[in-house]
């Protein structure tokens, strides 16, 4: 194999792998480290619902997942305190899971983290650099999604 | 307002409130973006204001200040 790609399958494996464990690093002690990395990413998807709510075949899409490890995933943040499960008036059937105010506060705070990581990384490039950079991850963004 | 925040500051890192220097950055108080930003959601509720996560209040004064001039 062509030694640049050597490089970049390197790059790409180290660099997530670096992303997922200073991520992991830096929200280990919010809240006091009762959340994982998983439970954050769920609290942020159910986030994005709105009034903070989503249903957990919803969440289970968005986050590309079963609905039984939703399940068991909502079932922890509720015992934590972080969301609450009630069941649709429309349909019975389905749970609505609702972040509480602590829930809200953590989402608040994962956000915090991604928008300083990303201002941390925006100062180590110049403007033509940053361009250059946002060109290629959305190329490569486009790339991941269609197989994804 | 500022004896509070002290208390809470202090809480938050397990100290007594007359070893934290009110004119000190953060930084130096051991606290990083994301402590600052847990600190500021605990103020809001105990404070009942609405404040920005930002890093720009560096230290307690200026937090006051912040605070002060917007309510």
């Amino acid at each position: 194999m062509d030694t640049r790609l050597t490089e970049l399958n390197t790059l790409f494996v180290d660099t997530f792998d670096a992303i997922l464990r200073v991520e992991e690093k830096s929200l280990k002690h919010v809240g006091n480290g009762q959340l994982s990395i998983a439970e954050f990413h769920t609290l942020e998807c159910i986030g994005q619902g709105e009034d903070c709510r989503r249903a957990v075949g919803e969440i289970a899409d968005a986050l590309g997942v079963t609905v039984p490890t939703v399940t068991v995933c909502v079932n922890k943040l509720v015992k934590k305190g972080y969301v609450t499960k009630t069941r649709s008036e429309k349909d019975a059937r389905i749970a609505i899971i609702e972040l509480t105010a602590e829930g809200r506060k953590m989402n608040r705070l994962h956000r915090f983290f991604h928008e300083q990581m990303i201002l941390a990384i925006s100062h180590e490039f110049n403007d033509e650099e940053l361009d250059s950079l946002l060109r290629c991850i959305r190329k490569l963004n486009e790339f991941f999604e269609e197989r994804a | 307002m500022k004896e509070k925040i002290v208390e809470i500051l202090a809480d938050y890192k397990r100290v007594s409130p007359d070893t934290i220097k009110t004119d000190a950055p953060f930084t130096e108080l051991g606290l990083d973006s994301l402590d600052v930003a847990e600190l500021v959601m605990q103020i809001e509720d105990e404070l009942g204001v609405t404040l920005e996560m930002s890093i720009k209040y560096n230290t307690i004064d200026k937090l006051v200040a912040y605070i002060e001039a917007h309510q």
